[in-house]
């Protein structure tokens, strides 16, 4: 993504854009109308790009306050009453709680940092805000010079940061476990050749005292000086190491701490303009002076830009699922096609057949229930022939027994049978009718056969046994299956009234009735 | 420290744009791909049951053929029995005369009643047949029980109508001697003449009447 970072000085303002390529620097506008004039006429042909700015000012002050230890909205409350209290004439106003005390009631030991001179940044952030220019936030070099704590190595407590910037000057940023407690920015002024390691040294000395009135160092305490230099300044301080005796001096190169960082910095490169603004724009927390109303572009920005992000999410879902979808309904036309060849192959055969049956005036399912329904009428009609060739064989053996009727009558043994209930069979014997209805599943054939013996000699006790004999005779008859004397010619059960009379002339009709019960036969007996 | 941010909204006014086009380009793309899915899968499934209906009317003509094939010649010889379509009573009773006087039956009383639905167990599909029952009550005067069994069975295996005996009374008449050219045994039978019309016959030949 495309962004500008201004590193704005006092004296004036360096411009680097970050892009694909990387970090390049765009141009030097001085800080007056001239340069301002330039500079807004640069914005235009950069258009409306996100904007970070990286202060170096002699008037961005430091104050460490012990403030009572509080949590959430009341923190921040309080942070700001007390800001607004030390720097009334500014909104470049910045807190954040660096540590506790150890004593007491441990108190939040609170940096607060602002730039005391608004016109300085005021008028750079006039002209991006009259071209709606979106500031993603304001940064210090002192504040950025955390950053390098990591990279350096800076294993002790008390180090002394000192960085020079072109424009800006010998910046001496004192930090106590790695978080910024104070920052000091001496201007160039013009020096004689050789004697920049002296300067150095002076500057740092006069800090090492201010530092030691803020009380943040004791008279006799050591303090590691960590300087970052390059190209022949950082030759001319290598060369009088002899200076550089009373603390722990460390010397680093930019371009080597450059490339650590992943920045890209010319070889011979004196100073850390670039290296900060690499650090600014590489990320992180971009800005901490900036009050809310101006970063309101850059809000605005960003929801534009996630309102464009949303849009082409939104076409590029549609897509997918319009591709999605339309993949689906290109393979089921595809084997809708195939489909439709398989019935046009399938009509083809179905018209050869039809074509080849004959031409009936019925339709085969009519045919054919037409034909089963006879078939099953005539599966079950039976005929009174293979009964009555069975009680003809029963009555061979006894000739005494006279025949006078036969009730025969065919159970189909199914739920069949006229839809009207009235019609019933014309047997008249009850008993008969009860046990057809016991066994209605089967298909079996009744009869009753009525008779008497004949001629009878008023001997009940031998026509009872001839009637019983007649009896066994049937059941041994083939399909017989159940053989039942329903009445016999004296009713001797101990339930009824026995009569009669002996010694006349003239003797009762013995009469009897048999149930048989026969099994369905299908064969013929005629 | 931190104030209120008012937005820029005439600077969003072309995102929001933006964002509605997307919103109503996507919308369009979906719905026409899920129209053009929809139409595509509703083609499928069109030449799906064709294929299927295809193939079904295809294993009836088979089974039709099978039928035609195999019982056609049965139901044209159970139509001409008169076991299809309007009962032929006439034929019945002149079956029935010449059944008599064929079997030696000597005389011969017969009453059929009106035609009535007959219900088959549900087991048996009538398709669009109706089966109809008309009860027959048959006496008849034989010399010997042999004459009326044979007249029974000669009328089961007779080419018109479909009759069933339900059931018969044998009653021995007269003395216990079997008197020659006498009617020595009466039977009271009932029978059972059965046809089929289809069911749709029915209602037609009704409203024409009406």
């Amino acid at each position: 993504m495309t962004q500008l970072i201004l590193h704005i000085s006092a004296q004036g303002m360096t411009a680097f854009e970050q892009d694909g390529r990387g970090l390049h620097e765009t141009g030097w506008f001085p800080a007056d109308k001239t340069g301002l004039e330039t500079f807004a006429a640069a914005l235009n042909t950069l258009g409306r790009v996100p904007v970070g700015i990286l202060t170096d000012f002699i008037e961005e002050e430091f104050r460490v306050e012990s403030l009572p230890h509080v949590r959430g909205r009341d923190r921040v409350a309080l942070h700001q009453r007390h800001a607004a209290r030390l720097f009334r004439a500014t909104d470049f106003q910045y807190s954040r709680v660096v540590g506790r005390q150890q004593t007491q009631r441990r108190d939040d030991l609170v940096l607060f940092s602002a730039l005391a001179n608004p016109d300085l940044i005021g008028r750079w952030l006039a002209v991006l805000d009259t071209r709606k220019i979106p500031l993603a936030g304001i940064h210090s070099v002192a504040m950025l010079s955390e950053r390098l704590v990591k990279p350096l190595d800076l294993a002790e407590a008390k180090v002394l940061l000192v960085t020079h910037n072109r424009n800006g000057g010998l910046r001496q940023t004192y930090l106590e476990q790695g978080k910024v407690r104070f920052s000091r920015l001496s201007p160039e002024h013009g020096r004689p050749s050789g004697a920049y390691a002296r300067h150095i040294a002076g500057e740092i000395s006069k800090t090492r005292r201010y530092l030691g009135s803020l009380q943040f160092l004791t008279p006799d305490e050591k303090l590691a000086v960590c300087i970052i230099s390059g190209g022949s300044l950082l030759a001319e301080l290598e060369s009088c190491q002899d200076e550089r005796l009373a603390d722990r001096y460390q010397i680093h190169d930019v371009a080597g701490l450059a490339a650590k960082l992943g920045c890209h910095v010319a070889e011979n490169e004196a100073f850390c303009d670039r290296l900060f603004a690499s650090l600014l724009a590489g990320g992180g927390k971009p800005n901490l002076y900036a009050a809310p109303a101006h970063l309101r572009h850059y809000q605005t920005y960003r929801l534009r830009k996630g309102l464009h992000a949303t849009s082409l999410a939104t076409v590029c879902a549609a897509l997918l699922w319009s591709g999605i979808n339309v993949s689906d309904g290109l393979i089921f036309r595809e084997r809708g096609m195939q489909t439709a060849l398989l019935a046009q192959q399938a009509q083809a055969r179905y018209d050869a057949m039809a074509g080849r049956l004959p031409d009936i005036p019925v339709n085969a399912g009519d045919i054919a229930a037409a034909v089963r329904v006879a078939g099953y009428i005539e599966a079950w009609r039976s005929q009174p022939g293979p009964l009555l060739m069975n009680i003809s064989r029963g009555l061979g053996r006894h000739a005494n027994l006279q025949v006078n009727e036969i009730a025969w009558r065919s159970d189909p043994g199914d739920d069949a049978g006229v839809d009207d209930a009235a019609e019933e069979s014309g047997l008249e014997d009850e008993a008969l009718e009860s046990e057809a209805a016991g066994d209605a599943r089967e298909k079996v054939q009744y009869a009753v056969v009525k008779g008497k013996i004949e001629p009878f000699d008023g001997n009940y006790l031998r026509a009872h046994r001839d009637i019983e004999s007649f009896a066994r005779a049937l059941r041994g008859q083939p399909q017989i299956s159940e053989v039942e004397i329903l009445t016999l010619p004296l009713n001797v059960s101990q339930a009824a009234t026995v009569e009669g009379q002996f010694g006349r002339q003239q003797v009762e009709d013995a009469k009897f009735s048999v149930g048989i019960k026969m099994r369905r036969d299908d064969e013929k007996v005629l | 420290m931190k104030k209120s941010c008012d937005l820029d909204l005439s600077a969003l006014r072309t995102s929001l744009l933006w964002l509605l086009g997307a919103v109503i380009v996507a919308s369009l793309l979906i719905a026409s791909s899920l129209h053009f899915r929809a139409a595509m899968e509703n083609e499928k499934r069109a030449q799906d049951s064709r294929l299927q209906a295809l193939v079904r009317n295809y294993q009836d003509l088979v089974e039709a053929e099978r039928i035609i094939e195999t019982l056609f010649g049965r139901y044209r010889k159970l139509e001409a029995r008169g076991f299809i379509g309007e009962e032929p009573r006439l034929q019945w009773l002149e079956t029935l005369r010449r059944m008599g006087e064929e079997n030696g039956i000597l005389a011969m009383e017969y009453r059929l009643h009106e035609q009535r639905p007959y219900s088959l167990p549900p087991a048996v599909d009538s398709g669009s047949y109706q089966v109809y029952a008309s009860a027959m009550d048959l006496q008849v005067d034989a010399l010997h029980e042999g004459d009326l069994l044979l007249f029974l069975d000669h009328l089961h295996g007779q080419e018109s109508g479909l009759v069933v005996v339900d059931g018969c009374t044998l009653r021995r008449q007269g003395g216990d001697e079997v008197l020659p050219g006498a009617a020595n045994v009466r039977a009271a039978c009932k029978l059972s003449w059965f046809s089929i019309r289809v069911q749709d016959d029915d209602a037609m030949g009704g409203e024409e009447f009406m």
